[in-house]
């Protein structure tokens, strides 16, 4: 197992998606830097800008272009031949390359916190900087799980970079939109936007103030649990589907 | 338990209305080099294919090691080593780096295993080259150690030289003459250069459009068809009616308006020569000749041959 997530993480070697991702990563606090900078915000307003705009909007899309990249590279790449002759067994280099993207997402988090930190700094408050910094680690875990039914529908894309890229801009686009407004979501419809639904459980952990408004789309736990084993579980089964049909092809 | 190493039955693979593979009976012995000649499109890759169990077989069966492959890949695969098609590799990595990841995932094959294997094919180990800037000659020598790689028992090429000049293909059947005579593998290997399989093969199988229309010895091959009589005459159809009358031959071909293959080499041409010229049939030539196997090829085929 551990040779195969050795072997996937030396598949991105020298990649340009890689060296993008952490470059996305690492920029992508400066522009909230500066909006922090002009407006004079203190920390809770840094941390909820990184959140909204980084974990739930920038995070999303940039693993979604990765995960895409990852998941068609043996079939661009014509070695899943060379793979299937090993022969690699299938669910576990599945997981491997499940575990790859989920390091992915955790870096991206440590990354945000960092920023937050360093912003924190210029501005000079960083007050409540450790109970972000689980606040985050838990969005970083959470996100993981909200991120699976775009692998799903990776997976099961033939390898077209346009037309899925084009279908992980809308997912990602549709939580945002539920997560910048306060209009409430049906629970029928919480499974299918799971980026969202984190954000809006975690809300009075993030949100500069809690509003009247803002209390009442604030997600339950037993509603935000069911919504997400929901998720979860349609996901697992269309990627195993998926990677199973990739793979035997 | 048979002998065979690889041993199909009645293979058949049907693409859609196409029959790609059809009714193919090979048969891989143990310590040979079995050479399957076809041309473009035969369904050399295809028949390589079903028998790796990298697609599916229509009908028919195909053994390895006297056993099915599906469900045993994991105890079959070590034992063999593969190149189908292009050599698959990651372009942003080199060489050495490739091959670790796959000796790697193996986790069987020995520590020097990736440093030999580019040694048997020449490339150089730990180089910093890329695999995307590689030629297509280093790509195929790549392939081929990856194949190579894990010390497998049995060794499926699929026109392992593509792509290479004379040197390299030299350089590369020398070592697979080698794997063979010294390390005692089997190999089975495609190409659709005659030449190459003729210098390199124990056994040849003939496909084309699917069919396998011969399987023999090489050296019986070309015992079979190494020998016929050039007749060159004046008047071809009554030299032929005279040889049909008179000497009882049927075993013969027209090459042209003046000229006649005999293929019973043990007739008196004495006697023939004789006959024609007493019959009125000028007796241009006659001769013993050597039919190359590029004849053989194209007889059978009944096509154009091959290069
Ligand atoms: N995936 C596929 N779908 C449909 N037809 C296919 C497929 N793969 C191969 N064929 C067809 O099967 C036939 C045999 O193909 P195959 O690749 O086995 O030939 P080949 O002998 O390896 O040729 P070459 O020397 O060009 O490599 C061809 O007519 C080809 O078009
Ligand atoms: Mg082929």
């Amino acid at each position: 197992m551990l040779n195969l997530v050795i072997g996937e993480l030396t598949k991105l070697k020298r990649k340009k998606i890689t060296i993008c991702t952490i470059i996305a990563a690492c920029m992508f606090p400066i522009p909230v830097a500066i909006m922090v900078i002009a407006n004079s915000y203190d920390m809770k307003n840094i941390f909820a800008m990184l959140v909204q705009l980084g974990d739930c909007f920038m995070m999303p899309l940039m693993l979604g272009m990765f995960a895409m990249i990852f998941f068609y590279m043996e079939q661009d790449l014509d070695t899943m031949k060379n793979m299937r002759l090993i022969p690699v067994p299938m669910g576990k280099w599945l997981c491997a390359k499940l575990m790859v993207i989920a390091l992915v997402s955790v870096i991206y988090s440590v990354v945000t916190i960092f920023a937050s930190f360093l912003i924190g700094l210029v501005v000079g408050d960083i007050s409540g900087i450790w109970s972000n910094f689980i606040i985050n680690v838990l969005i970083g875990i959470l996100m993981c799980a909200a991120l699976l039914p775009m692998i799903a529908l990776i997976i099961n894309q033939k390898n077209n970079y346009i037309v899925t890229g084009i279908l992980i801009f809308i997912f990602v686009m549709l939580n945002f939109i539920f997560i910048m407004s306060i209009t409430k979501i049906p629970a029928w419809a919480l499974p299918f936007l799971p980026i969202a639904a984190v954000y809006r459980f975690l809300l009075p952990y993030t949100a500069v103030k809690m509003t009247i408004y803002l209390e009442e789309i604030t997600l339950s736990g037993l509603q935000f649990a069911g919504a997400m084993l929901c998720t979860i579980f349609i996901s697992v089964i269309f990627i195993i589907f998926g990677f199973h049909k990739k793979y035997s092809r | 338990m048979s002998d065979y190493v690889i041993e199909t039955k009645q293979l058949t693979k049907v693409y859609g209305d196409q029959t790609a593979v059809n009714a193919v009976n090979l048969h891989v012995k143990k310590g040979q080099i079995y050479g399957l000649l076809g041309r473009n499109g035969a369904g050399k890759t295809t028949i390589m294919k079903m028998i790796l169990g990298l697609t599916s077989i229509t009908s028919g069966e195909a053994n390895v090691f006297g056993k099915n492959i599906k469900g045993q890949e994991k105890r079959v695969y070590p034992r063999i080593g593969a190149i189908i098609e292009t050599p698959g590799f990651y372009p942003n990595l080199t060489g050495t780096e490739n091959l670790e990841i796959f000796a790697r995932l193996r986790g069987t094959a020995a520590p020097n295993a990736v440093k030999n294997a580019l040694e048997v094919v020449g490339l150089p180990y730990k180089d910093k080259k890329l695999f995307g800037k590689y030629s297509l000659g280093m790509k195929q020598r790549l392939g081929i150690a990856n194949a190579i790689l894990h010390d497998p028992e049995l060794l499926i090429l699929d026109e392992p030289t593509n792509g290479l000049d004379p040197i390299g293909i030299a350089e590369v059947r020398n070592f697979i003459k080698d794997l063979s005579a010294s390390r005692g593998k089997t190999i089975l290997i495609s190409s659709h250069i005659l030449s190459e399989i003729q210098l390199l093969a124990d056994d040849i199988g003939i496909i084309d459009h699917g069919v396998l229309l011969e399987e023999s010895s090489m050296s019986e091959l070309e015992k079979k068809n190494r020998k016929y009589i050039l007749l060159q005459v004046s008047d071809v159809p009554k030299a032929a009616l005279i040889l049909e009358r008179q000497f009882q031959q049927k075993n013969y071909s027209v090459q042209d308006d003046h000229t006649l293959r005999l293929y019973d080499t043990s007739l008196d041409m004495g006697a023939v020569n004789k006959e024609l010229v007493v019959q009125d049939v000028t007796v241009i030539s006659s001769g013993l000749c050597n039919d190359t196997l590029e004849d053989y090829f194209k007889r059978i085929t009944g096509g154009e041959g091959i290069a």
